[in-house]
């Protein structure tokens, strides 16, 4: 039985460049295709047929075989392409394609939102994690890199008795702490900027602001603790990851090689999540608690911010810096309520105290190496 | 495609069946083609939603695929001579091509995101350069190995590392030499990649000239200059005048005192920030301006500058080349060019970006209505040559974010 299914239809034989105007017969399982002069140019079986391209008017299908790979049979949409596709075995059919109806898109659209929703969330903790396996050099480089970029041209404090009890205090408070930093603490010489930094690899900057307004020693004991528990958690590796992760990860999606190129800008724009903050706010009371020093010298610090925070004004935008990473105040202050019944020591005497208040009457250039 | 003569410049005279078999080819009366594109916009947009959201869905996997699918759409839609174009690649095939080249582009990358550690990480700029070429030829030959046309396919000889060679020696002499040697380089790396083409087993010819691009790169160059210097005296005039209170037709006691923000409607604003408002006087406002214009007008200058020499390299590259006995011939000219170009910058910029898939429209049709094939296409016979045995392409090409053209 021979079925015509389709006349005057284009074919390419694969082996020249020439256009065939053929005939297409269906007898039993084979494809004949045949020429205006009758001659036979392929015969093909059922089996070996493949469709490379579905019609899609005005182009036409593609159907080919695996015998004359290069061979390409055009057919337009319509009933001799129906008739070949019901008889051609499903595993040589064209593989699925995503849909283009407009309808389709609000699926897509819907389906992008809740990526977007999951990548934004659940991938940054998943990152963050890598933070663990980070060696400590190469975390060391991007703490010196960041700490550059954040001092500027601003100037170490470098008076000699000032550094010793800061140092002192450091060594005290890391006795507490389970991590192998080397710790690197200093005092910048800015009285504009009310905060405190850590950065990867145990680099910590106080600016001289926030001992010039401490009312005690505590106050400064604090800070200390508070940031360096940042680095003991690793939030500063974490957030670096996080953040270069997410630049990676968004530039895959949108091709985009400039932000790779940027990525080491990223370094520099390094926020605390909430999370982290408290978190580093627990573990700074227990680590001095343990040391018998007072936490209401944070307490009372946070309070300070606290209390700027409903009237900023143009000139009180120093503090804003502090706030954006620094949230929920309030909350973090009730958080350090200490124990009434603890009896507390002087974390250092007053002829220390006095030492770390004039540690900027000597500066020296702000230098990583 | 209803009828092939609508194709044609001219309709063919009772086109005699070409002779295949071992007679040397006689071109008939020479005829003028053009290519043909019937593709649509809105498929196109089509195409690209998907492209948008399926990137976002697979964190930029399915970009490879996306883009496959795109390309399959477009080549479909181009017709020579009544017969479509076929592009046979595949997701999976760009998918395994970046696989492939991902070790690279952590080696070379990284480093360079990491120079603020060190800025010796920047030295990797230069195996990075040398890649480039790697990928504009790897990916060109993937390009043709995946075209086809009357079921021949294009084939591209000749060696990849050669061709980078080349194009990084005229990179560094196009530094040494201050671009004057541009014209001469673009036109011997278009040599390189078409004395090496293939469709089927005809061989494309390229015998281009730098000689005549030189005239149209220079007065490109000089449009650049003098543009330059006519913004630098501005903003210089702007800022000497700014300096000396030379305000030349502006009351500046009406920009000394406070009575200025009143006269503007800034009362309220005043009271609240009038020490801010204070520094938004004539001054700044000139400078700003000035600063503005130099700095945005650059980015429209070069492209506008650069498309006299542009439209002269994309004739030349038309007039040089041969396949068989077909000749080629591109009618850009910089005027034609530029307004295309700033109706395309405008389109992009009133829309948001969102007109996008319309600019590839547009770019897709002038290509398509400046280019013509001269010969006898019916007399053009092609045996199939020889497969390229790519099973992936294009992975440093997509690493680069380059795009290596067709042509």
């Amino acid at each position: 039985m021979s079925v015509n299914v389709a006349s005057a239809v284009k074919f390419y034989d694969g082996k020249t460049s020439k256009v065939h105007i053929v005939d297409v017969v269906f007898s039993g399982s084979i494809l004949h295709i045949t020429d205006s002069t009758g001659d036979n140019l392929a015969s093909w079986s059922i089996a070996t047929i493949k469709i490379l391209e579905p019609p899609s008017p005005p182009v036409p299908g593609i159907i080919s075989s695996d015998v004359a790979p290069d061979a390409r049979l055009h057919i337009e949409a319509g009933k001799g392409w129906t008739y070949i596709k019901s008889r051609i075995p499903r595993h040589n059919k064209k593989l699925w394609l995503l849909p283009t109806h407009w309808s389709s898109f609000f699926g897509y659209g819907l389906v992008s939102v809740l990526s977007l929703a999951f990548l934004f969330i659940m991938f940054p903790r998943v990152l963050g994690n890598l933070a663990l396996i980070m060696p400590a050099s190469w975390e060391n480089a991007l703490g010196e890199h960041v700490m550059e970029t954040m001092v500027g041209s601003d100037r170490t404090c470098s008076a000699a008795d000032g550094q010793k009890v800061l140092n002192d205090m450091t060594r005290k408070i890391q006795g507490q702490m389970t991590r192998d930093v080397k710790y690197d603490v200093r005092v910048i010489n800015n009285n504009y900027m009310l905060n405190a930094f850590a950065a990867p690899g145990g680099h910590i900057i106080i600016y001289k602001k926030i001992i010039d307004d401490a009312g005690s020693p505590e106050e400064l004991v604090g800070i200390l603790a508070h940031e360096m528990a940042h680095v003991e958690l690793r939030h500063a590796s974490k957030s670096v990851i996080r953040n270069l992760g997410l630049g990676y990860t968004l530039s895959a999606i949108f091709g985009n090689v400039g932000t790779l190129e940027s990525a080491a800008s990223l370094l520099s724009q390094m926020s605390y999540s909430r999370e982290d903050e408290r978190s580093a706010d627990a573990h700074a009371k227990k680590t001095l608690s343990a040391l018998n020093i007072n936490p209401r010298g944070l307490q009372e610090f946070l309070e300070r911010v606290a209390e700027m925070e409903p009237n900023i004004d143009i000139k009180g935008i120093e503090f804003l810096s502090y706030l954006s990473s620094h949230p929920d105040t309030r909350e973090r202050i009730k958080a350090l309520e200490q124990d009434q019944t603890q009896r507390y020591t002087a974390p250092m005497s007053e002829r220390e105290w006095n030492a770390v208040r004039s540690i900027c009457d000597q500066t020296k250039p702000t230098t990583y190496e | 495609m209803n009828n092939e003569s609508d194709m044609a410049f001219e309709e063919p005279e009772a086109s005699p069946e070409p002779t295949t078999e071992n007679k040397p080819i006689k071109p008939g009366k020479a005829k003028k083609y053009v290519l043909d594109y019937d593709g649509k916009t809105g498929a196109l947009y089509k195409l690209f939603l998907l492209d948008f959201f399926m990137r976002i869905i697979t964190i930029g996997i399915y970009s490879f695929w996306g883009k496959t699918r795109l390309r399959k759409y477009i080549f479909s839609r181009h017709a020579l001579d009544g017969d479509r174009f076929e592009y046979t690649g595949t997701g999976g095939e760009l998918f395994k091509g970046f696989l492939k080249v991902l070790p690279i582009l952590v080696i070379l990358f990284v480093p360079l995101a990491l120079q603020g550690v060190n800025p010796l990480f920047s030295l990797f700029y230069i195996p990075l350069v040398y890649c480039v070429g790697i990928a504009i030829y790897g990916a060109t030959r993937y390009r043709y190995s995946r075209t086809r046309w009357r079921g021949v396919r294009g084939y591209l000889d000749g060696s990849t590392i050669g061709y980078a060679n080349l194009a990084f020696g005229r990179m560094l002499l196009n530094f040494i030499t201050l671009g004057f040697a541009i014209p001469s380089s673009d036109i011997a790396k278009h040599r390189y990649i078409m004395n090496n083409a293939y469709f089927g087993n005809v061989k494309a010819e390229f015998t281009g000239d730098s000689k005549v691009l030189f005239g149209a790169y220079i007065k490109s160059m000089l449009l650049v200059f003098f543009l330059f210097i006519a913004l630098g005296g501005l903003f210089y005039a702007s800022f000497a005048m700014a300096q000396n209170g030379d305000y030349s037709g502006y009351d500046q006691s009406q920009y000394s005192s406070e009575k200025k923000y009143d006269d503007m409607n800034f009362s309220e604003f005043n009271s609240e920030f009038g020490h801010l408002a204070g520094e938004l006087n004539a001054h700044t406002f000139i400078i700003a301006t000035a600063s503005f214009l130099v700095i945005f007008i650059p980015f429209l200058i070069f492209p506008i500058a650069r498309s006299i020499y542009v439209a002269a390299l994309m004739r030349e590259k038309m007039r040089g080349l041969k396949v068989g006995h077909l000749k080629f011939m591109c009618t850009v000219t910089a005027g034609k060019l530029i307004k295309h170009k700033m109706a395309n910058a405008l389109i992009l910029l009133l829309t948001l970006g969102l007109g996008f898939p319309y600019i590839v429209q547009r770019n897709i049709r002038f290509m398509v209505r400046h280019h013509i094939i001269m010969g006898d296409l019916k007399a053009f016979q092609a045996e199939q040559g020889k497969d390229q045995g790519l099973t992936s392409g294009e992975g440093l090409e997509t690493g680069f974010d380059i795009d290596a053209g067709f042509f």
